[in-house]
């Protein structure tokens, strides 16, 4: 659980998590949304993907990340924004349900 | 005029149930309490996490001093920097994550990065040890705040 929590403590990285609700994303796709360099954002990935919250697929040159997370982690993650943790920290471009209709 | 006396019933919104969510990852109350126990748990090593993070911070800062500051370098400090503009808070550091986000903005564009003041960049990461080190929790604390906006001024002025 201590690896969830430090995965799902920075803000941007429940962002992505909310972004994988609606279906897998290339990871182009998410780096998209956010004003960030493209390393940080590999970061981020790396530390969902090192939690076992997101599994990625290789998909031509591109890498597809798609959410593998438990009601019990998810309810982790929901507390966590209900308690606005670092929440002001987060820079997505648009909320993630926006950028993805 | 009949219809003027009627109750009107306004059904109350269920703003939880948006902020979960239907379908695959609907809630039970079970899963929030133990997740609600797990976080109160975990709270406790949230001092450590913040010392494991300025380590990090420390060897970023040491890789710049031993090899300059470089592309590579200047990145493996914007990542610790960005880490923990958003772990402060969650760590119950609000004023960590003031400092970061100033110390992000410093050296945030690749373009403009590499003439960022080490003098500068050294007070951010000085602070933020400083911050952790008196256990500073307040965003309100005078000391704290007097720091803060003074690395965000030198910071604006820089970048101007």
């Amino acid at each position: 659980m201590n690896l969830v929590f430090k995965a799902l403590a920075h803000p941007v990285r429940r962002s992505i998590v909310a972004m994988l609700r609606k279906g897998p994303m290339g990871s182009g796709d998410i780096a998209a949304a956010f004003d960030m360099a493209w390393p940080t954002v590999t970061g981020h990935l790396a530390a969902l993907k090192d939690a076992g919250l997101v599994d990625a697929e290789k998909e031509g040159t591109s890498v597809r990340y798609r959410l593998n997370i438990s009601a019990a982690e998810e309810a982790v993650s929901f507390l966590m924004e209900l308690m606005g943790a670092g929440a002001h920290a987060a820079e997505p471009k648009a909320p993630p349900e926006e950028k993805q209709s | 005029m009949g219809d003027s006396n009627q109750a009107q019933v306004i059904p109350p919104s269920n703003n939880l149930k948006l902020k979960v969510g239907g379908g695959r990852f609907s809630l039970d109350a079970d899963s929030i309490a133990r997740a609600e126990a797990a976080l109160k748990s975990l709270s406790g090593q949230f001092a450590q996490w913040m010392q494991d993070e300025l380590v990090k911070l420390d060897a970023a800062r040491a890789e710049i001093r031993s090899k300059g500051l470089t592309p590579e370098t200047a990145e493996g400090l914007y990542m610790r920097a960005h880490d923990l503009k958003g772990l402060g808070a969650t760590y119950e550091f609000p004023l960590v994550t003031r400092i970061a986000a100033s110390l992000c903005r410093l050296i945030d564009e690749p373009a403009t990065r590499m003439a960022a003041p080490l003098t500068l960049v050294d007070a951010h990461i000085d602070a933020i040890k400083a911050v952790v080190r008196d256990d500073i929790k307040s965003e309100d604390h005078p000391m704290g705040r007097a720091i803060s906006e003074e690395l965000e001024t030198k910071t604006r002025d820089h970048l101007k």
